[in-house]
């Protein structure tokens, strides 16, 4: 009954220990993910080449070699490290534009279907239903026969086939959310459909969402790059971590630097967003927060 | 401390309990040097506001606590165990032991009788889990015992119950199976945690009468856990004040009740809506409780002259609701939430519809707010008929009435200041226009309700149940309207929380000629607030009178099984009312199988009485 507002006597160093960054999730996720950011959003000055340079003479040094090629090169004697760095572009890329693109088109549809049930919502699930039974890899491989490889096409497959998780799970919550006392309330007196959908019932469906998108930035990066070994993907000139794994196969005997660093970094780039992810649900989760 | 009546040990023995949750400079006391003893046979209350510690003290003795965790930080809690033969301290004997204990000697029934049995297993299963799990029987023991003890809550039919599943249960039911898996084992000591606040009141005297029955007949000791003092005083021998996590006072249930000493016990037995306490008024009272809520000088509306044109008129209103099944989908059944439902508010007036769960009050507030779409019947707003009106037009009433709604938690965005929420129906329909405006008429609310203007930067989550549910009433006024639909809107509150938002309705109603529709199941509230009475029951009105005729001269049997039903604060005074059987019906019906109408017949003067 009473507000209970303790005064905040602690140090700075004390009031962080207690705060919600302290945690190995967040410490750990979000140097990774800023480390990856700034060396992609700089990855022309560090590079200025964007890893394209061939140098048949270096061919396969061997890392920690060398200090012109730290990581060594690969069998047309291009900086594996430069390319590291430039291929984050295309992962990021289609990472995030992927994901965001599926974000906004499942959460309309979904936010639409769950409020207004109905034909609409009938139409829309079932629709969903065939969508989610289709085989990622065989509709990308057909498409991409069709219209061609390239960066752009694989955002756009991606997007098409992974809107449809996220209008299922922002429908979930509607479907709760639109009987909660508020959002009555707000009928009551007269507040337009439209408005409750995006000002009363939207932010409310936000915390399940946020987490699925960064869980679904690493599995798209990841995603992306199978597409590229298949050669489904980027154009081959252009780096990509996909691209890179996909070339090295055929040498993972005698040059494994050339496989396992692009590996390296998707790994340790899904790992950051994972964690962030985690450290995200455990703070909108209501009982995560008696920790 | 209550004084111990024999030299006998007492059965339980609770010394200086302290509970915390959280550690180090983060913990919280939920539970301060409490004591008191428990005697055999006897039924021990432990009374308080929410918040106050009362359900995590009985969790200590359970020795349930590490599960949500808190941790017992000092105190003893000393059981004395016919079982293991000597004194047990729950706090800390080892977890097997206390396993051994739980459910068998100390056993437990919880608030809500919905979700505190497992879904997926029959009654039967969760019964003989109980039984072999500590009396080592074979299922068929077991199952036998299980039907013994249905029989014994006076559950009828307890063969076929035994393989239902709670889903085909009413609430009162469900509750009587958890009296029954709780005592199966025959407990030296029962807890009840509320076990009737969420039933209706005629349920809730079923449920008291087979406690006290019980407890007579297997010489059980229970601790009851409660906030209504109806029930405790019906219930009690002893009884323990708890406020904010310390002991207040105990004593005989005559003692604390009748001559308390300290003042918050007094405090909050003024607060407590005595039914009878109005005899003999017309017009509504506030509450005047020196500490809680002060009577302001403001006089409550007095009865309303009926000449004057109502600001509503409710006209043979019928709403059901379809339930569609079967092959084709179609409509098989309906409920008849709402039949024929007839009456008028006038202004300034708080006209009460009472009933209970399933009886239709809450979808006639929705159908005159139009959330829900009547079947029939007309609703005429100084005459002028709404329901023929164009959409549009209609959309613009809605400014004219506003809801509240019960649950104080859930009807503010969490997510949205409340500044935001208090004007957003202001918004809605155009009285409010700029920034500048809005931040002028969210202050202006606030201080209506008597809260400070800075709050309107806060979020909800900031505030407390009775704060929050101010902040509703402040919403509603936001488009000044005539009708404030008011759906069980204190009922989810402290007694102490609820006589003052009475209050500031009362002041409100007589500042602004206000009209309240007012629903709820709370006779003894209804009895402060309300002008008039209207009676619900299976979807109809079946008695509707001003609240002298209703209180003092009610004439429908319903009327007066709800009346009766009602726990009187006396203590000392054990109720003598028959145990009223059965269930409410339900008021869903297959398609053509219309209800009987019921007829009114003018008693006297404004009082009508259904058949």
């Amino acid at each position: 009954m009473t507000d209970t507002t303790t005064q905040t006597t602690l140090s700075w160093f004390k009031r962080f220990l207690y705060s919600r960054y302290a945690s190995f999730e967040f410490l750990t996720g979000a140097f990774l993910t800023a480390t990856l950011v700034l060396l992609v959003i700089f990855s022309g000055l560090i590079f200025p080449d964007g890893g394209t340079k061939v140098n048949i003479m270096a061919r396969l040094t061997e890392p920690f070699q060398s200090a012109d090629f730290p990581l060594g090169t690969d069998p047309l004697g291009r900086d594996i490290l430069a390319r590291i760095i430039h291929g984050g572009r295309i992962s990021l890329l289609v990472g995030l534009f992927s994901a965001l693109g599926a974000v906004i088109l499942g959460t309309v549809i979904g936010l639409f279907a769950g409020y207004y049930r109905g034909f609409i919502d009938a139409f829309v699930m079932r629709f969903a239903d065939i969508q989610l039974a289709l085989p990622f890899i065989l509709l990308a491989i057909t498409v991409i026969a069709i219209v061609g490889p390239g960066v752009d096409r694989i955002i756009i497959l991606m997007i098409v086939s992974q809107w449809v998780q996220y209008a299922r799970l922002v429908r979930g919550s509607v479907l709760s959310l639109r009987e909660r006392e508020f959002v009555q309330a707000a009928r009551s007196y007269g507040l337009p459909n439209i408005k409750i959908i995006f000002s009363h019932i939207l932010p409310n469906a936000m915390g399940p969402l946020i987490i699925l998108l960064t869980l679904n930035v690493a599995n798209n990066i990841l995603l992306e790059s199978s597409l590229t070994f298949l050669g489904l993907g980027a154009d081959p000139q252009t780096p990509s971590w996909g691209g890179m794994l996909s070339e090295g196969r055929s040498y993972i005997q005698t040059a494994w630097w050339v496989t396992v660093f692009p590996g390296i970094a998707i790994m340790l780039t899904v790992l950051g967003l994972n964690l962030l992810g985690d450290w995200l649900r455990d703070e909108l989760d209501p009982l995560g927060q008696t920790r | 401390m209550p004084t111990p009546k024999t030299e006998v040990h007492p059965l339980l023995s609770v010394k200086d309990l302290s509970v915390e949750f959280g550690f180090g400079d983060f913990a919280v006391r939920a539970v301060d040097g409490l004591s008191f003893d428990l005697h055999e046979k006897k039924t021990l209350a432990i009374v308080g506001e929410s918040g106050s510690g009362k359900s995590i003290s009985s969790l200590a003795v359970l020795g349930l606590l590490k599960h949500i965790g808190g941790n017992i930080t000092s105190g003893a809690l000393n059981f004395q165990s016919a079982l293991l033969g000597q004194t047990v301290d729950l706090a800390t004997a080892a977890e097997g032991t206390l396993r051994k204990i739980r459910g068998n000697e100390i056993a437990m029934i919880f608030q809500e009788p919905m979700t505190s049995l497992n879904p997926v297993f029959t009654i039967g299963s969760q019964m003989a889990e109980t039984l072999a799990l500590h009396q080592g029987l074979n299922t068929k023991d077991a199952r036998k015992k299980a039907l013994e003890f249905l029989d014994l809550v006076r559950l009828p039919n307890a063969k076929r119950l035994l393989d239902s599943y709670p889903h085909q249960l009413s609430g009162g039911m469900r509750q009587r199976v958890m009296i029954a898996m709780a005592i199966c084992c025959q407990p030296k000591i029962l807890i009840a945690d509320e076990p009737t606040t969420a039933l209706d009141v005629t349920i809730q005297a079923q449920i008291l009468h087979i406690i006290r029955e019980l407890q007579e007949e297997l010489g059980t000791s229970v601790i009851f856990i409660s906030h209504d003092m109806g029930v405790v005083s019906e219930m009690a021998d002893d009884v323990l004040v708890m406020k904010a996590s310390k002991f207040v006072e105990s004593g005989s249930v005559r003692d604390v009740l009748g001559h308390p000493q300290k003042d918050y016990t007094r405090a909050l037995l003024a607060a407590v809506p005595k039914i009878g306490s109005m005899t003999g008024t017309s017009a509504p009272k506030l509450f005047d409780i020196p500490g809680i809520t002060a009577a302001t000088g403001v006089t409550p509306n007095a009865t309303v002259q009926s000449d004057e044109q109502p600001v509503l008129e409710i006209e043979d209103l019928t709403t059901r609701y379809d339930i569609r099944g079967g092959l084709l989908n179609r409509v098989t059944h309906r409920v008849h939430a709402a039949e024929n439902v007839s009456f008028n508010i006038y202004p300034g007036e708080t006209l009460a519809l009472v009933g209970e769960s399933g009886s239709g009050k809450s979808t006639v507030g929705k159908t005159i707010q139009q959330l829900v779409e009547p079947v029939s019947g007309a609703m005429r707003y100084h005459g002028q008929d709404i329901f023929a009106l164009p959409k549009e037009e209609r959309k613009a009433f809605q400014k004219q009435t506003q809801y509240v709604f019960q649950d104080p938690y859930g009807s503010l965005n969490p997510r949205k200041t409340v500044g935001e929420s208090l004007v957003e129906p202001a918004r809605v329909h155009g009285i409010v226009t700029t920034k500048a405006q809005a931040q002028d008429l969210a202050a202006d609310l606030l201080k209506k309700v008597d809260l400070p203007t800075d709050y309107a930067k806060r979020y909800p989550h900031q505030f407390s149940g009775g704060q929050r549910q101010r902040l509703c009433i402040a919403r509603a006024l936001a488009c000044n309207p005539s009708l404030i639909i008011a759906d069980e809107a204190v009922s989810a509150l402290d007694v102490s929380v609820q006589a003052q938002v009475v209050n500031l309705m009362m002041e409100l109603q007589a500042k602004h000629k206000l009209s309240y529709l007012f629903i709820t199941h709370d006779m003894a509230v209804v009895e402060r607030i309300s002008h008039r009475v209207a009676v619900m029951y299976l979807g109809q009105i079946v008695e509707i009178g001003t609240r002298q005729q209703i209180f003092e001269n009610p004439q429908h049997s319903y009327t007066k099984r709800l009346l009766s039903a009602v726990p009187v604060l006396n203590p000392g005074h054990r109720p003598t009312r028959p145990p009223l059987e059965g269930e409410i019906p339900s008021a869903t019906r297959a398609v053509g199988d219309e209800p009987a109408l019921v007829n009114l017949r003018q008693v006297s003067e404004g009082h009508y009485v259904g058949a």
